[in-house]
This record gives structure tokens, C-alpha cells and sequence, in this order.
């Protein structure tokens, strides 16, 4: 039995540790000066009036200080009415601006007011418009716990299997989103997350879908939502054949990277990314609808790739900067393994790093593809093979990334007519340029593997 | 932050954010706390400190602003908190630069307990544990910083107490049921 005195310790220590918030205080205080630029604090009596129980300090108790201000309101509203009446009364007609401007006013033989010369519109209150705060975020996680069918009650371990799933994210803004995650057998491991505890022992896609499906295990509807910032999870029946269908999207600003999952989430199933995702077409829509309701159309680009479709995955050729050849990337074929056998990462000396800025020129214009978002993706490549012990491969949707050999190889490619693709690099080397990527390219194609 | 308030006040945005920097750790703190999400949390001092500066000028003792700001931000918070109840479900987000050392594993048992237990408190009865325990506010302070009775607040913490008690009671007995099913 807890002793209450150590209990309120406990208590005392969980609520008072850890830190105060991800979020640099720079950043936020960045957003809010932002917001109140260009405006003053209210005048007091306009927020008294409407506020009266965020005055503080005063020698009135609550209650006489709010019937004051009643008091104040009704005599201001009584004054206001007297006002009028001895203006002139109260005007009936619309006011001119409800008045289409090619029509005489209906009180124009009463007062000559031409519509020309309508009142200026009033000013409105410069408030400004409410803004996603998230800047860049350090890593956060999300931490799920799979829930035993048929109950509301996490698994307590007692259970099998063991499922804690661990998925940390990377966030880097509001609606972007990249992760990596784990699964983890034992309870104890699943925190902290670091390169002593934790093992990645599935890939990037399936950890996500089995997380957002674990959250889904806790729904009963047979078509819901859940959202973590940039990840969207949908529970949608199919129509067709009366399966439910748990969907997995990457939301970025103007467009999505989808992954799905599909069939039972306990089984681990997953039925490919978008570019190989047969029958699904409809979901997708409907995904689509679903998510981007709202959001702005993705701007054509301006050289636009062409994306090709092929048993191996999709296939992206372009104009080329700076190396030939041609991209390769995708799905899974039939027998299709790499080349490169245990590929074991030296946790110490691990140095992957992709210079987005430096090297990431995109072989064509993304403009929703930004810095920003180019630099989310790096990161999720990032800490997927930094976490991976024997990775070889990690992939996240569109996201592929190959690690051999202290080699990053790296391919981004975005599936909405669009491409946009980031360069391998020498890890272990420190620097690279765009001759280290054409070797990488030119000395380690497809076919080779 | 006298001399803040009272620039602040006249509209002196520098003075303003002079009092946003030396408030926005505790008050990201405090809502963090109560929300136990950092963007919800987030966003909740973001409305705190906006209504702050508007309402500036409803506060007329500028030695209280401390006091006026922990109430605004728990506010937001409790608005934040009904907002997010319309959502699907909630999910934990934690930190993930947890120190690697044994006392954190030891004590994962106890933290999450405690987040479940707390998660099925009310937004009121958080608002007291937060306040009283982070901020180390005794009962009548608590009562004026939320406008509420002092014996309100009592009642609250001490049924929110016995809330995070109890949970960490079922948790340690978890071990035994272990034994058990074995």
C-alpha cells in the first residue's frame, strides 16, 4: 500500500519535473508579438464591461463589483437609448452599406444622401488571424498503447503479446509530420528512446499504421479519425467489400503522403503506399476529401516529372541537375531483397547527415515542398537510420532511404505530379559534394543490386 | 515589471514582451501541466498572453499581474481542455530527450499511472493539483487566483489527491497480478 505522504511526493515529483514545453520560448513569443502588433490593450470600460472577472486587485468583493458594472452597463445602455431618441429616433432603413448601390435608397426623398457617398466602412479591430505557433520543434513522441480487442483497457503487460509501441515523431510545424518508430517488447524499453534502448525492428510505415490502428482500437465507430498534428488516421468501411479499412496519411501543406494499412492491426498488415496500392482508389479519394478539405490546391510545377508506375514501384525521371541517371525508387517486388546483407551501424560513430541546404537542390521547383519540409524529411530519414541498427532500408512512403556501408542514399519522391528528390551522402566521410553523389548514383544503380 | 505593466499598459509593446519573456516559461509550465500536451499548451499561453495584452488594462494592480496572468492561463487551459475533448482521443505525447539513467526507467511506472489517473481528472480538479503543486499555492491562494472558495479548492484537491493515490495503489499492485498469471 502507498503511503499518503509518499504518494504526495510521487505526485509532486510527476507534476513538478520535466521541462516546461518543447516549444523554444523564442518562438512563441515570436508568434505572440506578432499578434498584438499594431494593436493597444482595450480601453478599460469597453473590458471591464464584457470581462468583469478579469479585473484583479481591487477592494471589491466579487459580487458587488460585478453588480456595479451591471449597474454601469444598464445606465450606459439607458443614456445610449436617450441619445438616439433625441438624434432623431430610430432608423429603420438598412443601413447604406446593405444597399446595392444602383438602387435609390428607400429613404432617398427623405434626406439627400447620394450612395456615392456612403460612409467609410468602419475599422475593424485589428486582431490578427490565429496562427499555427509550432515553429520547429525538437522531437517529441507519441506513445500508444494497443489496446486488447473487444476492450476499452490497455493492456497491462500481463497480456500477450507485448505491444507497447513507442513512436517518436518529428515535428516540424503544425501540419508536417515525420516519424520513425518501434516497436518495443518490453515495457521498460519503450523509455527513454535513445540508441542504448531502443530498436526499430519494422519499418517506419508499418510502426505508424499500427499506431494510428491501435488508436483506432479504441473507437467504435466504423468511421473515425484520429489525428497527431500531421497524422491523420481514418477508419473507413469499404463499401465494396464491407472491410474496414484503417488509412494512414501524411498530411504536408498542400498535399499528402499516404501510407495505408488494411485488415486486422494486430496482424501487422500493410497494404503498400499509395503508388502501389491497388483498389484503393476510392478510399483514397475520399481521403483526400476528407483531409484536404480547406487546404489550397497544389501548384503545378513548373517542369513537372514524370511519374511512372512499375512492378518495382514508380520509376521518376527528369530534367537532371548536377548527376545523371536515373532515380529508382518504390515498393517491394516478388524475390526483390538488397544486395548489401547485414549492414551493421556503428551506434558511435553513426553520422548521418544530409545537407538539405546544401545539396538538396530539387530537380524540380516544389514550392509547396519547402526548405522546411525538405528538412522535416531529412530528419525522419534521419533518426530512422540512426535508430535502426541494421536498417539497409528505411522507408516512409515516398521516403526512401538506403544506408550502405557508412553510404546514405537517399530519394524523396512525392506522388502528386510532383518529384522532388535529395542526394546520398558519405556519412562517415564528413563532407561530400555532388561528385561524392555521382558516385553514389552512377557507381550503385538498380540494376547492380 | 511595475514599470512594465504601467508602459504596457500606455500601449508600449516593448514593455509588453519584456513581461511576456519573464512570464512564458511558468505559464507554458503550468498549462503544459494541466493540458499534458505541449501544443495544446502551447496554444493556450498564446491566448493567455493576446488576452492579456488586450485586457491589460483591467488590471489595476500591477503587483497582481502574476497572479492575473496564472488565472488567464488557466482559463485558457480549461478552454484548450474542453476544445480538445471534442477530439477522437487524446494521445500522450512525451519528450523524447529523457535523461538515460535508471531513476527514469524506475519512475516510468509512476508517471504513468499518474498520466492516466490525471487524464481522467476534470479540467478543475487539474487546475488545483497544477497550482498547488507547481506552483506551491496554499488553499486561499489558489481560491483567489480562481475566484472560487477556499473550501472549493480544498474539496478539489483533496478528491483529485485521492484520484492519483488510488492509481498509483492499482499500479504497484500490478506486479503481483504478474506473479499470478504465471
Amino acid at each position: 500500500m502507498t503511503t499518503v505522504t509518499d504518494a504526495d511526493r510521487r505526485i509532486r515529483s510527476w507534476l513538478t519535473d520535466g521541462p516546461n514545453s518543447a516549444t523554444p520560448a523564442d518562438a512563441l513569443i515570436a508568434v505572440i508579438m506578432e499578434r498584438v502588433h499594431g494593436t493597444s490593450p482595450r480601453p478599460l470600460m469597453y473590458v471591464v464591461a464584457t470581462r468583469p472577472s478579469s479585473v484583479m486587485g481591487t477592494r471589491h468583493p466579487p459580487r458587488q463589483r460585478r453588480l456595479t458594472w451591471v449597474v454601469a452597463a444598464a445606465i450606459a445602455s439607458l443614456l445610449a437609448v436617450i441619445g438616439t431618441l433625441a438624434a432623431g429616433g430610430i432608423r429603420s432603413d438598412p443601413l447604406p452599406t446593405e444597399r446595392p448601390l444602383d438602387r435609390p435608397s428607400p429613404t432617398s426623398g427623405l434626406e439627400s444622401r447620394p450612395p456615392a457617398t456612403s460612409p467609410p466602412p468602419t475599422p475593424q479591430p485589428a486582431v490578427a488571424p490565429f496562427k499555427p505557433h509550432l515553429v520547429s520543434l525538437p522531437l517529441l513522441g507519441v506513445r500508444l498503447w494497443i489496446h486488447d480487442e473487444g476492450t476499452r483497457d490497455p493492456i497491462t503487460f500481463t497480456d500477450k503479446p507485448t505491444a507497447d509501441l513507442y513512436v517518436p515523431m518529428a515535428f516540424f510545424g503544425a501540419q508536417r509530420v515525420s516519424l520513425v518508430a518501434g516497436h518495443a517488447a518490453e515495457r521498460k524499453a519503450t523509455i527513454p528512446l535513445g540508441p542504448d534502448s531502443a530498436r526499430i525492428d519494422c519499418g517506419t510505415l508499418d510502426a505508424m499504421a499500427d499506431a494510428i490502428a491501435a488508436a483506432f482500437l479504441m473507437q467504435d465507430a466504423t468511421r473515425s479519425f484520429v489525428q497527431v498534428d500531421g497524422i491523420t488516421g481514418i477508419r473507413l468501411r469499404d463499401a465494396v467489400d464491407d472491410r474496414v479499412r484503417n488509412v494512414v496519411a501524411l498530411v504536408t501543406p498542400t498535399g499528402c503522403l499516404f501510407v495505408s494499412s488494411d485488415g486486422i492491426p494486430s496482424q501487422n498488415q500493410i497494404a503498400g503506399e499509395v503508388f502501389a496500392y491497388d483498389g484503393g482508389d476510392a478510399i483514397m479519394t475520399q481521403v483526400l476529401e476528407d483531409i484536404l478539405i480547406d487546404r489550397p490546391a497544389p501548384t503545378p510545377a513548373a517542369t513537372p516529372p514524370a511519374v511512372t508506375r512499375t512492378d518495382l514501384g514508380f520509376t521518376v525521371t527528369g530534367p537532371r541537375i548536377g548527376w545523371s541517371g536515373t532515380m529508382y525508387g518504390g515498393g517491394t517486388g516478388p524475390g526483390w531483397t538488397f544486395g548489401f546483407g547485414q549492414c551493421t551501424v556503428d551506434l558511435c560513430s553513426r553520422i548521418v547527415v544530409i545537407h538539405a541546404a546544401r545539396l538538396g537542390e530539387p530537380l524540380w521547383k516544389l514550392d509547396p515542398l519547402d526548405e522546411l519540409s525538405l528538412d522535416l524529411l531529412r530528419r525522419s530519414v534521419e533518426s530512422a537510420i540512426e535508430y535502426a541498427p541494421a536498417p539497409t532500408r528505411i522507408r516512409l512512403d515516398g521516403v526512401q532511404a538506403w544506408r550502405w556501408d557508412g553510404w546514405v542514399m537517399t530519394v524523396i519522391a512525392v506522388h502528386d505530379g510532383r518529384a522532388y528528390v535529395i542526394q546520398a551522402l558519405p556519412g562517415f566521410m564528413g563532407d561530400a559534394s555532388l561528385s561524392d553523389l555521382d558516385f553514389v548514383l552512377d557507381g550503385w544503380s538498380w540494376d547492380d543490386r | 515589471v511595475r514599470d512594465l505593466v504601467l508602459r504596457a499598459r500606455d500601449g508600449d509593446g516593448a514593455a509588453f514582451e519584456g513581461i511576456v519573456r519573464d512570464a512564458v516559461g511558468r505559464l507554458q509550465g503550468i498549462a503544459l501541466r494541466i493540458l499534458r500536451d505541449p501544443a495544446a499548451a502551447d496554444d493556450a499561453v498564446q491566448e493567455a498572453l493576446v488576452r492579456a495584452w488586450r485586457d491589460l488594462r483591467a488590471l489595476r494592480d500591477p503587483d497582481r499581474l502574476d497572479a492575473w496572468l496564472h488565472r488567464l492561463v488557466v482559463h485558457a487551459a480549461l478552454d484548450e481542455l474542453r476544445r480538445r475533448r471534442r477530439r477522437p482521443m487524446e494521445i500522450a505525447i512525451v519528450p523524447l530527450d529523457l535523461p538515460a539513467d535508471a531513476a527514469v526507467d524506475r519512475s516510468f511506472d509512476d508517471r504513468d499511472a499518474l498520466e492516466r489517473a490525471f487524464r481522467h481528472l476534470s479540467g478543475d480538479h487539474r487546475v488545483v493539483l497544477v497550482l498547488h503543486h507547481y506552483l506551491g499555492l496554499r488553499s486561499a491562494e489558489i481560491a483567489e487566483t480562481l475566484g472560487v472558495a477556499t473550501g472549493t479548492v480544498e474539496s478539489r484537491l483533496h478528491y483529485a489527491t485521492r484520484a492519483l493515490r488510488a492509481a498509483l495503489d492499482a499500479d504497484s499492485r500490478l506486479p503481483l497480478v504478474q506473479e499470478v498469471a504465471r
